[in-house]
């Protein structure tokens, strides 16, 4: 299972600021990986894993902007195309349940 | 609960940071969520690993193992005080039923040899010099048919001449399997809040996880299984390593259902347990088997 995290926040005031940079933050100290600005994706084991991780989340979101969540599968997410770019090579962009480095 | 395997296999260092661990190699930065990890193999002697990291890793409860410089697992991490464990729980595993060691024990050799006659099955080979033992089993194997079993079947499996003790590449490859199997049993017990010292039939005072080498023994096969299919080694190759820890993710059949290996084991360890414990009544399950084919279906790696 992925979660993807999805945002827009203001970045109006320099209160606006702090949340977003607080709210970066804290989902990166959750494991979670920028695949693009705003998209921040983590690999969970099970659709309880991620249901579990978005309730964690959801303790930490911003006052202002919008922010989306979305569960796909492995699947789904591995027959993503790429129009233009590649993918980005990371561990936590991987499943593999033995990691070689 | 973390279900990932790291293997270090060069020089690096490894810190953490923000809940990662941070692995700086030549090749570049390597970030890993802690949670994620359910065991790391240090497979090299030139690797760093800070203080903090090592601490971070012990509140996750991942097994944290290190080689010699030939490479073999020569030492893991035992975690003081794991979350689940509580004085109750260890005045209970220290006045374990007599009774109930002796029932579970017999099982698990029971279990243990049927599973040494499924490997030989699986490679057509002759079965039935250890069927004979299993056939002799008595209560808590006081014949020790166990020993017996294993005998001819280590004969059976690797050619007339094998002997188990004689440092071959093929005996490096089992012990570097049952190293892994055996640390990833005492992780399980840790997190269940047991003790790895007290065990129901080892009982040796130098053995730190004497639990651990009971209960891990019907599983010991899967690694026979697979060291068979690579039988023609000379060496223990860093692919034969990587293999035996991948080997935790081997597709299995446990009680009925499909299962990672590595899953199987630790619902495994809690049944034996609450067993012991005298949470449950019934003697537990561990009716293994391997699915039909070689593990070749690539998604089988992914969650």
């Amino acid at each position: 299972m992925r979660l993807m995290i999805m945002f827009d926040l203001p970045t109006e005031t320099a209160q606006d600021k702090k949340e977003y940079r607080q709210f970066r933050k804290k989902l990166i100290n959750e494991g979670f990986l920028m695949v693009q600005y705003s998209i921040y994706v983590r690999v969970c084991v099970t659709r309880q894993t991620a249901n579990f991780l978005e309730k964690r989340v959801k303790k930490f979101l911003p006052q202002g902007g919008v922010v989306q969540s979305l569960m796909v599968t492995e699947k789904q997410y591995n027959d993503m195309h790429f129009l233009v770019g590649k993918p980005i090579v990371d561990v936590r962009n991987q499943s593999d349940r033995t990691v070689i480095l | 609960m973390g279900w990932r395997s790291v293997i270090i296999t060069q020089h690096a260092k490894l810190t953490y940071s923000m809940n990662m661990m941070i692995v700086q190699t030549r090749d570049g930065i390597n970030q890993i969520p802690i949670t994620d990890i359910n065991l790391l193999l240090v497979s090299t002697t030139q690797a760093v690993i800070t203080s903090a990291l090592i601490s971070k890793l012990a509140q996750n409860q991942t097994k944290v193992i290190f080689v010699d410089e030939k490479n073999e697992p020569v030492t893991e991490t035992v975690d003081y005080y794991p979350g689940a464990r509580t004085m109750a729980k260890l005045s209970k595993q220290f006045s374990w039923d007599q009774d109930r060691k002796e029932k579970l024990w017999t099982k698990i050799v029971n279990q243990k040899i049927t599973n040494q006659i499924m490997v030989l099955r699986n490679y057509h080979l002759n079965g039935q010099a250890v069927q004979d033992e299993l056939n002799q089993l008595e209560v808590n194997d006081s014949t020790n048919r166990e020993a017996m079993a294993a005998r001819k079947y280590f004969l059976t499996l690797f050619a007339g001449d094998f002997v188990r003790r004689d440092g071959s590449a093929v005996n490096s490859a089992l012990d570097y399997g049952y190293a892994i199997l055996l640390a990833s049993f005492n992780r399980s017990i840790a997190v269940s809040g047991y003790i790895s010292y007290l065990g129901i039939h080892h009982h040796s005072e130098e053995n730190q996880f004497n639990l651990a080498s009971d209960l891990m023994e019907p599983f010991r096969p899967f690694v026979d299984y697979w060291v068979k299919a690579n039988d023609q080694i000379t060496e223990l190759t860093p692919d034969i390593k990587y293999g035996l820890v991948e080997l935790l993710n081997l597709e299995i059949k446990f009680n009925g259902k499909k299962t990672l290996l590595t899953n199987a084991i630790n619902g495994y360890v809690q049944s034996c347990l609450r067993f012991l414990s005298e949470e449950s009544k019934a003697l537990p399950g561990m009716e293994m088997s391997l699915t039909n084919e070689v593990p070749n279906d690539a998604l089988n790696d992914n969650v």
